[in-house]
């Protein structure tokens, strides 16, 4: 009987291009700057471009408003309009948006006549070259510092004025928009800054040091270590471990090849810590029930159960550990778990 | 059925005992009317051992049968069963067995016997018929085939022997000899414990077991979804599992993962998770669990 390691099984529609592994350039002259912000214990990217070049070569993180990646758009139905892709909205929506507008400028304090005038404003027709302009010089604005939807000014819609297609369609300013972030775990945030470089994070808007970063996080999660050991020992091999959704599968890690959108998951990883002889305060104490429903359900999704060892030194110190160089003295072991039915293989005996 | 003047002994109120048979801590039923008296209690067990017409397979198991611990001390609770005397059969019958042995042995050498003449006869005719093609084929004069052949066939019967482990030996498939249970039944009462010491632990499962039970539902054992129990609503020859019972005590903690995982199972084999646990006052609380929705 011999293990048996199955390829990842593709997806049956495909609709991503693969760009690159990890947003890091091939050339080591170019230097990828990206930045994040540590809001209220989250990291969060808050830059289109920085968002896209994040995602799209890697996979790290989830937007905060979407299922996976973040292209969460209160706007459902776009259309080509001289040359720009808009929204389209009718005319009763369009209204509804601007009583929502209006609420909100109500609740910041403004009386009745500077509202209707604000609204009045939004709601002329505008023209396409002030679209066009507006387009091509779009600014990065500081989310922290601008909170307000109106002055953001953000992006045009066609509004139609009949419920059926076809109709005039009158260009105008959307009354607000939504803007979304990437949000990165623990474990993403610090691989990227750590291991490539190519992120900096920013807690009130001054840069975190790795040892501020690491020790921050340590203090978010008391097993950080055992965590983030794992993530960087499966990126290392190529894979793009996926921490949210475990917890559908009952697991801390799914691993992809390439990506979410090209394969389904492979593996479902339990992440274990144990010292040098294999015993250990178990970060997931398993019993016979339990391991047999994880182990049923794992095989019921098409996916393998990996269990992933840390193994910790025997004499590690808290010092030691206060410091990302503690990493160096850890091993990382593998086990695959499946389970073994006695008359399959004896099926299989027979036919041979 | 030679059971029958047995039954109209006992007393038509009491419930009939069933006999247990522990093999190495396991509960063990093996007769056929114990198999039916533990149905009609109401439980289930497990059959375990292999079928002699169909041995290779594990789809369609046959007896012995194999109670659950919380089964086994449900029925000494209701002393409905009791333990199978274990050493009767050797105490009287060592002299029968003796003389079984012999005259199987016995038999044995006769078949051997048999079977080597058939062998022999078997070979020599074999023989004659390769020998005679090949005369056809070739353009020799007959009276030297007919030396050669004779040749051959009395060489045969000096050096032919019939090997031992070609012998072919019947086994008997039908009334495998677990019916045949020397035990006088008049002695089989429900006093005898089935083991010397009460089982203290697992003492969470035996309440949920009892209380299901008590409310009608038939319970087997889930050891392949990671529960504790499937509950049936009826007989499970008759209905599907609804329910997948896990036993917690009300100050045990469970890690969420574990709880998603068995609720996600759950919905993929269309039963639905409880969470049982006794409470103080002996009731027992139920909580279900429904995976519903997907992001």
């Amino acid at each position: 009987m011999q293990a048996e390691f199955r390829a990842p099984r593709r997806r049956t529609r495909v609709q991503e291009e693969y760009e690159a592994p990890l947003p890091v350039s091939r050339s080591p002259r170019e230097r990828t700057d990206l930045r994040a912000e540590l809001i209220n214990l989250h990291v969060l990217v808050c830059q289109p471009d920085h968002i896209q070049k994040i995602y799209n070569q890697g996979y790290f993180g989830k937007g905060v408003l979407s299922r996976a990646r973040p292209d969460h758009s209160i706007f459902d139905q776009w259309e080509q309009h001289e040359g720009s892709f808009l929204p389209l909205v009718s005319e009763s929506r369009y209204d509804e948006m601007l009583k929502w507008a209006g609420a909100a400028l109500f609740a910041q304090g403004l009386d009745d006549e500077a509202v209707s005038q604000i609204l009045t404003r939004l709601s002329q027709p505008v023209e396409m070259e002030d679209v066009r302009r507006e387009e091509t010089s779009s600014s990065y604005r500081d989310p922290e510092s601008d909170p307000d939807p109106l002055v953001r000014g953000a992006g045009f819609v066609l509004v139609c004025d009949s419920k059926v297609g076809g109709g005039v369609r009158e260009v105008r300013r959307a009354p607000f928009s939504l803007s979304e972030y990437l949000q990165l775990s623990l474990e993403e945030a610090f691989f990227l800054v750590y291991s490539l470089g190519c992120l900096s994070i920013y807690l009130h808007q001054e840069p975190l040091t790795i040892i501020q970063l690491w020790r921050k996080f340590r203090s978010l999660r008391p097993d950080f270590v055992s965590s983030y050991a794992a993530y960087h020992h499966f990126r290392s091999r190529g894979w793009v471990p996926k921490g949210g959704g475990g917890a559908k599968y009952g697991v801390d890690l799914m691993l992809y090849r390439k990506g979410p959108p090209f394969y389904h998951a492979s593996y479902s990883v339990v992440i274990e810590r144990v010292d040098d002889a294999f015993i250990g305060s178990a970060l997931r104490p398993f019993s016979w029930r339990s391991l047999a429903a994880l182990n049923r359900i794992t095989a019921n999704v098409s996916k393998e159960l990996m269990l992933c060892y840390v193994i910790h030194p025997a004499a590690q110190s808290e010092a030691e550990l206060d410091s990302p160089e503690c990493l160096r003295r850890l091993k990382v072991q593998d086990v695959i778990i499946s389970r073994w039915v006695s008359s399959r293989e004896r099926a299989e005996q027979d036919d041979i | 059925m030679d059971d029958a003047p047995y039954r109209q002994e006992e007393d038509s109120s009491a419930l009939d005992v069933v006999g247990v048979g522990v093999c190495d801590s396991a509960p063990l039923l093996w007769r056929m009317e114990d198999l039916k008296t533990l149905r009609s209690h109401g439980l289930v067990g497990a059959l375990l051992g292999s079928l002699p017409r169909t041995p290779r397979q594990n789809g369609r198991l046959g007896r012995p049968l194999r109670l659950l611990p919380e089964e086994e001390r449900q029925l000494s609770e209701q002393h409905a069963a009791a333990a199978l005397p274990s050493g009767n059969q050797q105490d009287g019958g060592g002299v029968d067995l003796l003389r079984q042995v012999e005259q199987h042995e016995e038999e044995q050498r006769r078949s051997y016997e048999v079977q080597s003449v058939l062998a022999l006869e078997e070979r020599k005719s074999a023989l004659l018929r390769a020998m005679t093609s090949s005369h056809t084929d070739s353009a020799s004069g007959p009276g030297t085939s007919d030396e050669a052949l004779r040749g051959r066939l009395e060489a045969l019967d000096h050096s032919f022997t019939f090997p031992c482990a070609a012998l072919a030996v019947q086994l008997s498939t039908s009334r495998a000899g677990l019916t045949y249970c020397p035990v006088d039944r008049a002695v089989l009462r429900a006093d005898w414990p089935i083991r010397a010491q009460p089982d203290t632990c697992g003492d969470v499962r035996y309440q949920v077991f009892r209380d299901l039970r008590g409310r009608g539902f038939y319970l087997t054992s889930a050891g392949k979804f990671g529960g504790d129990f499937l509950v049936y609503p009826g007989d499970p020859l008759r209905y599907h599992a609804h329910f997948i019972a896990i036993c917690l005590s009300l100050d045990e903690s469970v890690c969420v993962l574990d709880v998603l995982a068995v609720a996600r199972l759950g919905s993929n084999v269309k039963k639905t998770v409880l969470l049982c646990s006794p409470g103080t006052d002996g009731a027992v609380r139920y909580t279900s669990l429904q995976w519903s929705g997907m992001v």
